[in-house]
């Protein structure tokens, strides 16, 4: 007779709305039948017993088979072990895993045909996967057979039809064998899909086109404010500022961080005009550009000093030796504030202390003007301003006479430069000028204000 | 109906025909003005990336895997770790030790437009490299010529390689640039070893190999970051 558990376990899979009634006559007439025409006879009991076992022992042995050539590929994919690869193949072969792990593990061995071989594996025994399908076809490629190859992508992007990779390998594919149109194709539709791809697909565009810009706008077929923003820095950082400028305006608001690197892109490449429209655009300051003549800005520092700055605006450096640069509002020359610049000791002559880029002409003679104010200044080498052209040989275009040593009164310094035929911009720059001997400290605090350029005639 | 409703539904019948037969026009038109990327740009050889364990390199700054593409004139730069091979084509490879920066120009002269004279060799084609850092191995086919040059115009120019079949290896490295040279031995899989090979693919398994990054041989196993 079954026991009192076997009984309730058997009940639990009687369906509800039985009677109790029912359900323990059930469960009595099965185990009463089992009883006396199957298990009566110890023979066909122990026969039973070793039938599960065997069952049992079967299904251990597969699944331990199964759960340590997993270790296996995990191991090998660490590693790059081959031996153990292959022994995960053979513990599993009908996992594609352990395939997989070891084509993983041949990539590291030359021969290429073996590791396409484990690959079409793999994919035979797990047909559905890209991923299978895109890495044979790069080993196929590798292998030199770009039909097989083609084929391989194909497969992977007809199981993967909107992710990214597949369309990029294949449209790589296709560029390699000359078939452009399909490559393009491709390729933009795997920038579109992940925007990672868009820098190298212009960059793939230029160096196809052989540098044309117009080329390059028509192969990149991505419409979006990422691609616009992508192209106005690789036309900045390429020579092409007016290229820069019209993807810049068709991204439509940027972000800071690109404008500033636009900045700098055109600045490095010598586009000041651009720079400085594009910094007029940063700083929300309107369109105007040369037409109102060459100009200092702020040349009566009223406005805060920015130590990032990197355009059109007062430089000033974040790091000055023995140097505190500050604004003062106790006497200006003009306005409500002027420039103070207190010496405490060693600093280094040639160091900028304050600059500022300027749009000029080029093969024009300009005249600059600015207050300087002296108190207790102490030195060898006395302050200075400097003008230099910003591009080419950097070549020094004028300088100030040295300001005064000791205190003064607030003093109006006016200095002449011209700019070359090639000259662009300028930059004004406050230093001091070299002592005889080192080492060469200052003291004192140097004021400047009420900074103007104005074109010769 | 009157004979005047007929020849009012008549010209508006000819009316409407010959409105949707310029929509079709017009729409046909506006198919074939669809861009030809073919037209864009000329035939020119277009070489392809190999790197170790698909990680990527530096292709004009850009990050390039395995698969990818580069034309003349690219700058290639591999990082730690991560060795490269440029394949030329028919004209030869080029590999990168890791930590190496090249810039890459390859030309063939165009085919000529009647066959050349007997006796008259044709212009061969061209592999330049300048070494900016680090180690690589040019290896030409037959018809190339390979030249690696240095930052500083130094020139190591490989010998024409038409005469004698494909040209020898040109090895060149950088002052200050470590020879790679890593060699791995397989063993067979002994009880210690599958011992080991259980605890370390368990340990990595659960990640804690994994943690410290290594760069293992793997394929490429986060399929695209594309939005799918």
């Amino acid at each position: 007779m079954p026991s009192e558990r076997t009984r309730h376990a058997f009940s639990l899979l009687i369906p509800l709305g039985w009677s109790q009634t029912a359900l323990s006559s059930a469960a009595n007439n099965f185990f009463n039948t089992v009883n006396s025409k199957l298990l009566e006879h110890g023979a066909t009991r122990l026969l039973f017993l070793l039938v599960a076992i065997g069952l049992c022992a079967c299904v251990v042995t597969s699944t331990a088979r199964f759960g340590l050539a997993r270790i296996f590929v995990k191991y090998s994919l660490g590693t790059g072990n081959l031996t153990v690869a292959e022994q995960a193949t053979e513990m599993a072969p009908r996992d594609p895993e352990t395939h997989r792990a070891w084509a993983a593990a041949l990539t590291l061995s030359p021969n290429r045909a073996e590791l396409a071989r484990e690959l079409e594996q793999a994919i035979a025994l797990r047909p559905s996967d890209y991923t299978q399908w895109e890495e044979l076809g790069l080993v196929r490629d590798q292998m030199g057979d770009p039909a097989g190859a083609l084929t391989a992508f194909d497969e992977a992007v007809k199981r993967a039809p909107f992710y990214a990779l597949p369309r990029w390998q294949r449209g790589n594919l296709l560029l390699r064998i000359g078939q452009y149109d399909s490559a393009f194709t491709d390729l933009n539709q795997a920038a579109q899909s992940n925007p990672e791809f868009i820098p190298n697909l212009i960059d793939l565009a230029w160096s196809l086109s052989h540098s044309d810009p117009k080329v390059v706008q028509q192969l990149v077929q991505v419409n979006s404010k990422t691609t616009h923003t992508a192209m106005a820095k690789f036309f900045a950082s390429h020579g092409e500022p007016q290229e820069a400028i019209s993807q810049l305006r068709a991204a439509g608001s940027v972000d800071d961080e690109t404008l500033r690197q636009m900045i700098d892109n055109l600045l490095g490449k010598g586009s000041f005009s651009e720079a400085y429209q594009v910094w007029r655009t940063a700083k929300g300051l309107g369109n105007a550009g040369l037409q109102s003549g060459p100009q200092i800005l702020d040349g009566g520092f009223e406005a805060a000093l920015n130590f990032d700055e990197g355009g059109f605006s007062w430089r000033v450096p974040s790091r000055l030796q023995a140097t505190t640069v500050s604004l003062d509002s106790s006497q200006p020359h003009t306005g409500s504030k002027s420039l103070r610049i207190e010496f405490v000791g060693g600093s280094y002559p040639g160091a900028a202390l304050l600059s500022q880029l300027i749009l000029v002409e080029p093969g024009r003679h300009y005249k600059i003007n600015f207050a300087s104010r002296s108190q207790d200044i102490v030195t060898g080498g006395l302050p200075i301003l400097i003008v230099t052209d910003a591009s080419g040989d950097h070549r020094t275009l004028g300088q100030s006479p040295l300001l005064s040593k000791g205190t003064t009164n607030w003093n109006v310094v006016s200095f002449d430069f011209a700019s070359q035929p090639t000259t662009k911009a300028v930059v004004l720059t406050i230093q001091r000028q070299g002592c005889s001997t080192a080492p060469c400290p200052i003291f004192g605090v140097l004021s400047l204000d009420s900074f103007s350029i104005e074109q010769l005639k | 109906m009157s004979i005047r409703q007929q020849k009012t539904m008549k010209a508006l019948a000819i009316f409407l025909a010959f409105a949707v037969a310029q929509i079709s026009i017009q729409l046909s038109f506006a198919g074939t003005a669809s861009p030809s990327y073919a037209m864009l740009v000329q035939q020119q050889l277009v070489v392809r990336v190999t790197t170790s364990g698909n990680r990527p390199i530096l292709v004009n700054g850009n990050s390039t895997a395995s698969g990818g593409s580069l034309a003349t004139g690219a700058t290639i730069e591999t990082p730690d770790g991560v060795s490269a091979t440029i394949d030329l084509g028919p004209l030869g490879t080029l590999d990168l030790a890791p930590n190496s920066k090249v810039v890459l120009e390859f030309e063939c002269p165009p085919p000529p437009p009647t066959p050349p004279a007997p006796g008259t060799e044709p212009e061969p084609c061209k592999v330049k490299v300048k070494v900016l850092a680090g180690c690589v191995v040019l290896k030409t086919k037959k018809g190339t010529q390979g030249q690696i040059d240095t930052e500083q115009q130094e020139k190591v120019r490989q010998d024409d390689s038409k005469k004698k079949g494909a040209g020898a290896p040109l090895n060149f490295c950088t002052p200050g640039a470590g020879a790679a040279a890593a060699a791995a031995t397989a063993a067979g899989l002994g009880i210690g070893t599958i011992i080991a090979v259980v605890i370390g693919g368990g340990l990595l398994a659960g990640g804690v190999l994994f943690a410290g990054g290594g760069g293992p041989p793997v394929f490429i196993t986060n399929p695209s970051p594309s939005t799918p």
